[in-house]
């Protein structure tokens, strides 16, 4: 899947988001977690993108899942991927 | 969670499961983590399979390109853990499962596997699900 998250070419827009998640992201960013809020949004906002993209790709080649099997996957994912557990690889 | 070689082979021949696995766990943004030898190993089942359909394989290609699979390399610090990881097992070397092993154990992430008992014959305390119809 092409990487949409380094085309260059950025503009400013206005968004809206909850306060906690303002101050964590502010919070990040004075602890040097984070380089900027901006970037940070960007970059997550990218990668949801590009996982829509390849989702869109899927459902083309492989249709909907099939309600049982999906069903299941679902539970497994519950009992299986915790939050904590669903950080990208390293 | 990481696959072991039976589900990307599952993928491209009977991919009722794996296929709805994949997707909803793109859905809930789940990272999929495909160790290099695992991998190697269904390469080699596919290419085996004489009527191995070109759509499978076009499957399989999609989902190793999904920005939430990651394919984990089998360099030399890793190949010393999986030897150390097998050493003592009195089995057939197995390094493609020492491999799903090694992942899961490194990240305390689960399996799922087509072939459980093989991950198991590694590390009994890996978590393994099993996929289903294999």
């Amino acid at each position: 899947m092409a990487d949409s998250t380094r085309s260059g070419r950025t503009r400013k827009v206005t968004i809206t988001l909850p306060t906690e998640a303002v101050e964590a992201l502010e919070q990040a960013r004075a602890a040097g977690t984070i380089p900027s809020v901006s970037e940070y949004v960007a970059e997550t906002v990218c990668a949801r993108l590009d996982r829509e993209r390849w989702l869109a790709e899927w459902r083309k080649l492989t249709g909907e899942p099939d309600p049982k099997a999906a069903a299941w996957a679902d539970q497994v994912i519950a009992k299986h991927c915790l939050p904590g557990r669903m950080r990208k690889a390293s | 969670m990481v696959l072991d070689a039976a589900v990307l082979v599952d993928l491209v021949t009977t991919p009722l499961y794996t296929a709805a696995f994949a997707h909803r766990a793109a859905v809930h943004g789940v990272t999929l983590l495909v160790p290099a030898a695992a991998l190697a190993e269904a390469w080699q089942t596919i290419h085996g399979h004489a009527n191995t359909d070109h759509a499978g394989i076009e499957r399989l290609n999609l989902f190793l390109a999904s920005p939430l699979v990651v394919v984990e390399p089998l360099d030399e610090t890793t190949a010393r853990r999986i030897g150390e990881l097998a050493a003592g097992r009195t089995i057939t070397p197995d390094v493609p499962a020492a491999h799903v092993a090694l992942a899961c154990r490194t990240r305390g992430w689960s399996a799922l596997a087509g072939e459980p008992a093989r991950v198991r014959a590694i590390d009994p305390t890996v978590e393994v699900v099993t996929l289903p119809g294999t």
